[in-house]
């Protein structure tokens, strides 16, 4: 894979991955929200995700980091934004 | 003698020094991943499948820990305390295993090559030299071009869940070969990869797998 140099690649590639976790956890993310520990039962795979992220993408990309975990919130909270869960 | 799996520390597992930095943390990680994957040949004549799956979720466990840098000062202590679960890492006193697993893997004599080994994990090519499409392949396509699952799903109108069991080689999950064959066509277009020769690909590869698992 070559190596990921704008913004746009870099925030679709984060998208991409985060939303691969969502797939393959299954209802995973559905409790995570109910109880409020997301982030804390999906962590391997988030981590994974964020190694092979910042593996491919450029540290030249301004922000490469941050684009990782607005993809978070977008695609592993706002896409969940239905479940209810005390949290909002 | 080496011990057992569950009685290594995350540090011994990973090969990794016990006070190292967060990058190396994660540079010993992807070795140790890419050196017990599926496709790894140094792994291949060591560890069954089984086996290698074994040590890669514990590899992944370790690395959870490790990379956190809460869960790894938790888990230092724990060692520290000599924790009988975990073994104690500090150099001076931690038996160092008389072979590691990676090194007992890298001494091991290199079988010839296999007909399905595509480049393993993240530095792999995209396209195997081997022209061998198997769910990885096809999956680490996908995510190079930027295409979500959900995304193939709703052009293709395929269930997310058979998907997933395509992309993960869980081939008892798979529908009937006559759909199967379909979705794999299907998929290939959405990557723009040779339609016809990525379902051969496939399922030639999931029957030699089947067959080697029976």
């Amino acid at each position: 894979m070559d190596p990921v140099v704008t913004p746009d690649r870099a925030r679709r590639l984060a998208r991409v991955l985060i939303s691969d976790v969502a797939a393959y956890a299954g209802d995973q993310v559905r409790i995570g929200l109910e109880k409020d520990d997301l982030f804390e039962r999906l962590a391997p795979d988030i981590e994974r995700a964020r190694v092979f992220y910042l593996h491919h993408v450029d540290p030249c990309v301004a922000e490469r980091a941050r684009l990782f975990d607005f993809a978070l919130v977008d695609v592993l909270v706002y896409r969940h934004r239905r479940v209810q869960t005390h949290i909002w | 003698m080496v011990r057992p799996l569950t009685e290594q520390s995350y540090y011994e597992l990973l090969e990794a020094p016990a006070e190292g930095t967060p990058q190396q943390i994660e540079r010993a990680y992807r070795i140790a991943r890419a050196t017990y994957s599926p496709s790894s040949t140094a792994a291949y004549s060591v560890f069954s499948a089984d086996e290698c799956a074994a040590i890669l979720r514990r590899i992944d466990e370790a690395y959870a820990t490790l990379s956190d840098a809460r869960l790894r000062r938790e888990y230092d202590a724990r060692l520290r305390h000599a924790d009988p679960r975990v073994r104690v890492p500090t150099r001076a006193s931690a038996p160092a295993p008389a072979m590691p697993l990676r090194q007992r893997a890298e001494r091991a004599p290199v079988p010839p090559p296999r007909q399905s080994a595509p480049e393993p994990d993240i530095d792999g090519g995209l396209v195997p030299d081997n022209g061998i499409f198997d769910g990885d392949v096809l999956r680490r396509i996908r995510v190079s071009l930027g295409i979500e699952l959900e995304e193939i799903a709703a052009t293709t109108k395929i269930n997310e869940h058979h998907l997933r069991s395509i992309e993960s080689n869980h081939y008892d999950q798979l529908p009937p070969p006559v759909y199967l064959r379909g979705f794999l066509k299907q998929i290939a277009k959405c990557l723009s990869l040779d339609a016809g020769h990525v379902a051969d690909s496939y399922t030639a590869h999931m029957r030699e797998s089947s067959a080697r698992r029976d």
